[in-house]
C-alpha cells in the first residue's frame, strides 16, 4: 500500500461511512448508513437485489454522490475530495466496463495512462497484474473477443493496475459459470491478502468462502454486520436444541418438562414424525446433556437430539429476506420475535455509530433483535 | 486538464480502428474533392475560387459540417453510458470536464484531419507551380476548425443527453441544421429584436464575412470558441447529472 | 471540474425537483450570458482586432478610405440595387456583387453610426418589387439595376440629400467578356480586370460629403438643347442625372440674363445654333479664363464664325475642323455601306478611349462606348500658355472626315484623295492656370489647384436623351470633372488576386482530379481497410 503514514499506529479507518443516504427521488436506495473497514479487512456485502450495495459502493468509488450523509476512504472525502479517493480505490463495477476495441494490454495502458502512471511504471506493472490474473498470454487479444470469465480478469487486472489501498468489486462473480466464479473466487481470496477488499454480492456462499466480515444490507439499511462466527453467535437466538423421541401419549408432558428445562427459552412443537414426536427447543446454550437425562428418566426412546446452530446462510434469509424458520430450515426462528424485514435494521455490534468495530464484544445476546430505530 | 490527454488519445484510436470513421473520411474527401475540382474546372482553372469553395464557399462543405460530427460525437456519451464505461471513466481519478474534453478534442481532430484536404488542395497548386495565397487557405482551415469545433461540441451535448446513439446522432443533426438555419428562416419575416437575436447566432454570415474570405477576426473567432465551449459546459453538467440519477 | 457541491438535498419531492431545475436554468443563463459577454467584449474597439491574410488586402478598408469615412460628420446612407447579371455575366457578376457587397459591408462595420448600408434585394414588380422601383425612381436611378447610390445627409441641412450614383460594371469594376466559343478552342470564361471598389466608393463618398452642390449652368436661348424639355434630342435626362449626381442645375439665358450665375462651377454649351453676341462671348471667355469650366459642343447648323462655339474654343486651344466624321456601317446586305447620312453615327469603343483621363478611363475599364452623330474633328490649337491638351475620344481607322460639297451638302462618301481618313479627335480637354482674376473660384469646387477645365465635344447629339443610355456615364463624368469633382484618389487599384491554372492545355486537370476524387479517399479508405483488418487478427 502507498500510503507511509498507515504504518503508524493506531490504523486509522480506510474506510469509514457515516450516516449515508441517498435517495433517487422518491426512491431510498440506502439510508442512514454506518460503517467503517479497517486497513487489511476483506469485507462482503451482502444482500438482495435492489438493498443498496450497488449504490453504496458506487458512492464509495466517487461515482454517485450521496444525498446526505458522509464516506471517506484512506482518509479522504469521496464527496470533496472524490479525485484523492479515486487514485487510491481500484473499483471493478458489476457490468466490468471494458473497451471492446482494445486489445488487454491497451486496456492496462489506458488505465495506467488514467492514473498518471508514468511509461516505466506501466512497462513493469502491466505485465505484473495480468501474470497475477493469469492473463500473461492473452494480453495481445482484444477484449471484446473473451469469455465473460476472463473478462472478468481483465476487469480485476484493470482495477489492480494503480496498486490501490481498496479493492471494490461489485458481483465480481455475476453472470459466470460455476467453474468460472471458483476461478473469479480464488483469485479475490488471493487478493484478499494483500489489500483491503470490499465486495458486493447476492450469493452467500461466495461471500462466506471469501471474506471474513460481512455485512448484510437490506432495503438500504444495514441489518447485520461482523464476522461469520460472531454474527452466528450474536445472532444465536436462532439456535436450539432438537429433540426427537417415540413419545407415545406423553407430548404434552413432553412439552411442559423440556420446556422447564433451565435454559430454555420456548419449546416449539414440529410435529409428528411416524411415531416420533419432534421439538425445537430454544436455548443459548447447549442443553442436551439436560434433555438426555430428562429422556433417559423418563423412558422416551430417543432417535435424535441435536444441537443446532443457524448458517449465516439462514440468517441471511432470515434477517435480510425475512424469511421465517418454516421455511429455511429446522433453525425455526419464531417469526413473532424476527423484526419484519427492512424496518429494523439488527446491529450486532450494539455501536449504530460502527465506531466499535469488530474487536469488541457483542452485547448480551438478546438486545440484537430488538427493533432498532435510527 | 489532467486525463485530457489520455481520454484524448484513447477516442481517436478508437476512431481510427473504426472502419465507419475511415468511410467517413474517405466519402468526404472524395465529396470536397468533386466539388473542388468541379469548381476548378468551371472557373477555368483560378486557384482562389476552387480553393475558396473547398473552404467554405460550397454546399457540400456544409453538408460535412452538418452530417460529420453528429456521427463521431453519436455514440461518445451516450454509448459509454449505456454500458458502464461512464461509470469507469468517472471513477478514475479524471474530472468530468476532462472526459467530455477528451473525447470534444478527440472528436475535433478527426475534423482537423478531414479538412486537412483544404490544405492538400492548396498543396496540389504548389506543385502544380501556381502557388496559392496560403494565408488565407491557412485562415479558411482555422475557420473550418472552429466551426467543427462548434458542430462538434453541440454533437457531443446531444450524446451526453440522450440515450442511445442514433436518437444521439439525429438530435444533433437537427440541432446543427437549425442553428444553420434559422438565421435564414428569420430572415424571411420581420421579427425585429429576435431578428437580431437570431443573426447574433448567424454562424454562416459569421463565417462569410471572416473566414471565407480569408480575414480573422476576434469576434468571430470568439463567437465559434464561446458557443463550442457553452455547448460543452452543458454536455459536461449533463454528465455529472448523470452521478446524480 | 470538481462535482459541484449544492449541498445536500434533504427533502425530495415537488419542491428539491423545483430547486435542482431553478438550479439547472440558472446555470444555463449564466453561461449563456458569459457567451453573449465574451463575443460583445471581443467586438469592443480595442479589444477587437482583425487580421486580413489575402495576398491583396481584399478584405481591407483603405487608409483614405477608412479616414474618410471616420471623418463623416452627417448620415451616410449607401443603397445597392443589385440584380443578377444576364449570361455570359452570371458567375462574374455575382462575384463583382459579393466583393461590392462586402466591400459596404465592411464599410459599414469600420463605422456603424455614420454609415449605413442598405441592400435592395431584387424582386421583379409582379413579386412586389414595385416599391423597389419606386424606391430607385426616388434617387435617381430607375431601372438602372447594379448601380450603388450613396446619399448624404449633412445635419441641419435642407431639402434631399446629395447623391451619387455608381456602376458596377465600369466604375467599380472592369469585366472582360471572355471568349464565349468554347467550340472554336479558345475559350476564355468571363473575368474580372479589375476591381477598383474602395476608389469608387471613396470618390463617390467625397462627391456626396465634400462642398456644395456645384452649380452646372446650361445656357438656352441661343438655339441650345432645351434643358428642361423631355424629347429625344433635348437634355431632359441628363439634367435629372445631374441632380442625382449632386448638381444644382440652372439655365441661363444670356440675353435676358446678362451676367452668369454668381456660383456657376460648370457652363455648358450644347449645340448653340445661333451666336453669340460679341459681350456674351467675352463674359463666357472671362468665366473660364477666371477658373471657370466649359463643357462646349458645337451646333450643327451653326457651328463656325463670330460668336460660335468653334471660336470660343478656338481662344482656349480647341480647334474645330470642317467636315464631319463618318464611318462605313454595316447594311443590310451585310457589306460596309456609304453613301447616306448614316454614316455619319459614329460609336466610340473602350479602346478608342483614353486610359489616364477621369472622364473615360472608367468608362474604358467597363467597356463602355460613346454615341455621337455628325460630329466635327477636334484639332490641337494653342492653348494660353501653359495650357494641356489631351484627347478623350477618337475615331477609329476606318473613319474619314466628309468635307460639304460647294452647296454645302454632303456626299457621305469617302474621296481618297481630298479627304483624309481617322483617327480624329472627337472629345478634347484643355487645361491652363488662371489667366484673369475674375471672380473667385466658385465656393464649393474642389480644385486642388485652381485651373480653367475647357471640354470640347464634337458633336451636340451627345447630350440628347436619345443616345442617353449610351452617353450618360461620359457626359456625368464630364461634369463631374469639369466641377473639379474628379477626385483623383491615391488608391492603388487593386487586382483581384486571379492566379489560374492552365486547365486546357496538358492533362493538369486529369490529374488533379485523379488526386482528388479518387487517390485521396482511396487512399484513406484502404488506410482504413489495413488498420480494420490489422486489428481483427
Amino acid at each position: 500500500m502507498g500510503l507511509a503514514a498507515a504504518h503508524c499506529l493506531p490504523l486509522p479507518p480506510v474506510i469509514s461511512v457515516q450516516h449515508l443516504t441517498r435517495r433517487f427521488g422518491s426512491l431510498t436506495a440506502i439510508s442512514d448508513l454506518s460503517f467503517e473497514i479497517e486497513q487489511g479487512e476483506v469485507v462482503g456485502f451482502l444482500g438482495p437485489n435492489g438493498a443498496g450495495k450497488t449504490t453504496c459502493l458506487r458512492i464509495l468509488a466517487g461515482f454517485l454522490p450521496a444525498t446526505s450523509g458522509g464516506a471517506s476512504v484512506a482518509g479522504f472525502d469521496v464527496l470533496k475530495e472524490s479525485l484523492e479517493v479515486r487514485r487510491r480505490i481500484g473499483y471493478l463495477a458489476e457490468t466490468v466496463p471494458l473497451y471492446n476495441d482494445q486489445r488487454v494490454e491497451e486496456m492496462l495502458g489506458f488505465q495506467g495512462q488514467l492514473h498518471s502512471l508514468s511509461r516505466s511504471e506501466r512497462a513493469r506493472r502491466i505485465p505484473a497484474v495480468l501474470e497475477r490474473v493469469g492473463l500473461l498470454d492473452r494480453r495481445r487479444q482484444m477484449v471484446g473477443h473473451l469469455s465473460r470469465g476472463l473478462r472478468q480478469r481483465v476487469g480485476l487486472a484493470v482495477a489492480l493496475l494503480p496498486e490501490p489501498e481498496v479493492l471494490i468489486l461489485d458481483e465480481p462473480t455475476s453472470g459466470l459459470d460455476p467453474l468460472q466464479r471458483i476461478e473469479v473466487r480464488g483469485l479475490i481470496q488471493e487478493l484478499a491478502l494483500e489489500h483491503t477488499v470490499l465486495l458486493s454480492s447476492h450469493i452467500l456462499p461466495e461471500i462466506e468462502a471469501v471474506c471474513p466480515r460481512v455485512m448484510i444490507l437490506s432495503e438500504g439499511r444495514l441489518a447485520a454486520d461482523g464476522t461469520h462466527a460472531q454474527l452466528v453467535e450474536t445472532l444465536g437466538g436462532g439456535s436450539c436444541v432438537r429433540f426427537e423421541a417415540a413419545l407415545g401419549a406423553e407430548v404434552q408432558d413432553a412439552q411442559r418438562l423440556l420446556a422447564g428445562i433451565p435454559g430454555a427459552q420456548r419449546v416449539d412443537d414440529r410435529g409428528r414424525l411416524g411415531i416420533h414426536h419432534c421439538f425445537d427447543i430454544q436455548c443459548d446454550e447447549d442443553l442436551r446433556e439436560d434433555i438426555g437425562a430428562l429422556a433417559a428418566q423418563r423412558g422416551w426412546a430417543l432417535r435424535e437430539l441435536s444441537w443446532q446452530k443457524p448458517t449465516l446462510e439462514e440468517l441471511f434469509a432470515r434477517i435480510a429476506l425475512g424469511f421465517d424458520g418454516d421455511r429455511t430450515g429446522p433453525t425455526g426462528a419464531s417469526t413473532e420475535e424476527s423484526p419484519p424485514p427492512g424496518s429494523a435494521p439488527v446491529q450486532i455490534d450494539g455501536c449504530p455509530s460502527g465506531t466499535g468495530g469488530l474487536g469488541e464484544k457483542p452485547t448480551s445476546g438478546g438486545d440484537f433483535l430488538n427493533p432498532f430505530n435510527s | 486538464m489532467k486525463g485530457t490527454l489520455t481520454i484524448f488519445r484513447r477516442e481517436v484510436s478508437a476512431l481510427f480502428q473504426s472502419p465507419l470513421a475511415w468511410v467517413l473520411l474517405a466519402v468526404s474527401l472524395a465529396l470536397s474533392g468533386w466539388i473542388f475540382v468541379a469548381v476548378l474546372e468551371e472557373s477555368g482553372g483560378s486557384v482562389k475560387a476552387s480553393l475558396a469553395f473547398a473552404g467554405g464557399g460550397s454546399k457540400v462543405y456544409w453538408m460535412i459540417m452538418l452530417f460529420l460530427p453528429p456521427l463521431l460525437t453519436m455514440r461518445m456519451i451516450s454509448e459509454e453510458a449505456r454500458n458502464g464505461l461512464l461509470e469507469f471513466l468517472l471513477t478514475a481519478p479524471v474530472s468530468d470536464g476532462a472526459v467530455v474534453l477528451g473525447k470534444f478534442l478527440a472528436a475535433w481532430f478527426f475534423m482537423a484531419v478531414m479538412w486537412s484536404s483544404s490544405l492538400v488542395y492548396a498543396l496540389v497548386f504548389e506543385v502544380v507551380g501556381s502557388a496559392p495565397d496560403w494565408p488565407p487557405v491557412v485562415g479558411g482551415y482555422i475557420g473550418a476548425l472552429l466551426v467543427s469545433a462548434l458542430f462538434c461540441a453541440l454533437g457531443l451535448l446531444s450524446s451526453a443527453a440522450f440515450k442511445t446513439p442514433a436518437l444521439s446522432a439525429f438530435v444533433a443533426l437537427s440541432g446543427s441544421i437549425g442553428i444553420l438555419f434559422l438565421p435564414a428562416l428569420a430572415g424571411l419575416f420581420e421579427f425585429g429584436w429576435l431578428g437580431d437575436t437570431v443573426a447574433a447566432v448567424d454562424i454562416l454570415a459569421h463565417f462569410h464575412r471572416s473566414f471565407l474570405i480569408g480575414v480573422v477576426d476576434s469576434q468571430v473567432l470568439l463567437f465559434f470558441l464561446a458557443w463550442a465551449g457553452f455547448f460543452l459546459f452543458l454536455a459536461v453538467r449533463i454528465v455529472e447529472a448523470k452521478r446524480w440519477n | 471540474m470538481e462535482l459541484d457541491r449544492k449541498g445536500s438535498v434533504t427533502q425530495t419531492g415537488l419542491a428539491a425537483r423545483f430547486g435542482v431545475l431553478v438550479m439547472v436554468l440558472f446555470n444555463v443563463a449564466l453561461a449563456l450570458s458569459a457567451v453573449v459577454l465574451v463575443i460583445w467584449l471581443a467586438g469592443r474597439p480595442g479589444l477587437h482586432w482583425r487580421m486580413d491574410l489575402t495576398r491583396d488586402q481584399a478584405n481591407t478598408i483603405d487608409g483614405q478610405l477608412a479616414r474618410t469615412i471616420d471623418s463623416l460628420t452627417g448620415q451616410l446612407t449607401i443603397e445597392a440595387f443589385l440584380r443578377p447579371f444576364d449570361p455570359p455575366l452570371e458567375a462574374v457578376g455575382g462575384e463583382l456583387q459579393a466583393r461590392i457587397f462586402e466591400l459596404l459591408l465592411q464599410a459599414e462595420e469600420h463605422a456603424p453610426r455614420t454609415l449605413k448600408f442598405i441592400h435592395h434585394p431584387y424582386l421583379p414588380p409582379e413579386a412586389g418589387g414595385t416599391e423597389l422601383l419606386a424606391r430607385m425612381t426616388e434617387v435617381g436611378v430607375r431601372g438602372s439595376f447594379n448601380t450603388i447610390v450613396l446619399s448624404y445627409e449633412e445635419p441641419g441641412e435642407e431639402g434631399s440629400p446629395r447623391r451619387n450614383v455608381l456602376n458596377l460594371l465600369g466604375e467599380v469594376a472592369e469585366v472582360d467578356l471572355g471568349n464565349p466559343f468554347k467550340h472554336q478552342g479558345n475559350y476564355r470564361p468571363p473575368s474580372i480586370v479589375s476591381y477598383r471598389g474602395q476608389e469608387a466608393l471613396l470618390r463617390g463618398i467625397l462627391k456626396v460629403t465634400q462642398g456644395e452642390k456645384p452649380l452646372a449652368v446650361f445656357a438656352q436661348g441661343n438655339g441650345e438643347r432645351a434643358l428642361l424639355e423631355a424629347d429625344d434630342r433635348a437634355l431632359g435626362r441628363l439634367h435629372t442625372a445631374l441632380l442625382a449626381d449632386g448638381f444644382r442645375v440652372e439655365a441661363w439665358d444670356p440675353d435676358a440674363d446678362r451676367a452668369l450665375p454668381q456660383e456657376t462651377a460648370v457652363l455648358a454649351l450644347c449645340g448653340p445654333e445661333e451666336p453669340f453676341r460679341p459681350e456674351t462671348m467675352e463674359l463666357m471667355a472671362d468665366f473660364v479664363l477666371g477658373g471657370g469650366s466649359l463643357v462646349a459642343a458645337p451646333g450643327l447648323e451653326f457651328a463656325d464664325g463670330p460668336g460660335s462655339v468653334t471660336e470660343l474654343l478656338t481662344r482656349f486651344g480647341v480647334e474645330v475642323q470642317p467636315g464631319i466624321i463618318c464611318r462605313p456601317f454595316m447594311g443590310a446586305s451585310g457589306l460596309p455601306t456609304v453613301g447616306t447620312p448614316r454614316v455619319a453615327e459614329i460609336v466610340v469603343r473602350a479602346e478608342n478611349m483614353s486610359s489616364h483621363h477621369p472622364i473615360v478611363a472608367p468608362l474604358r475599364r467597363g467597356d463602355r462606348r460613346v454615341r455621337m452623330i455628325f460630329s466635327r474633328p477636334l484639332g490641337r490649337g494653342r492653348p494660353p500658355t501653359g495650357g494641356v491638351l489631351i484627347d478623350l475620344l477618337r475615331s477609329s481607322n476606318s473613319t474619314w472626315r466628309d468635307l460639304p460639297n460647294a452647296d454645302g451638302t454632303f456626299a457621305w462618301l469617302w474621296d481618297e484623295e481630298q479627304e483624309e481618313s481617322g483617327p480624329f479627335s472627337l472629345a478634347m480637354t484643355s487645361v491652363f492656370p488662371i489667366k484673369r482674376q475674375g471672380p473667385a473660384p466658385p465656393p464649393g469646387t474642389l480644385a486642388e489647384r485652381p485651373e480653367c477645365r475647357v471640354l470640347a465635344i464634337a458633336s451636340p447629339e451627345v447630350f440628347g436623351s436619345a443616345l442617353f443610355d449610351t452617353n450618360r456615364d461620359f457626359l456625368v463624368n464630364a461634369f463631374n470633372w469639369a466641377a473639379s469633382r474628379e477626385f483623383r484618389v491615391s488608391i492603388t487599384p487593386r487586382t483581384a488576386d486571379d492566379t489560374r491554372i492552365d486547365i486546357g492545355s496538358d492533362r493538369s486537370l486529369f490529374y488533379i482530379s485523379l488526386f482528388c476524387i479518387a487517390l485521396l479517399p482511396l487512399g484513406f479508405a484502404a488506410l482504413g481497410l489495413v488498420v480494420f483488418l490489422r486489428r481483427r487478427s
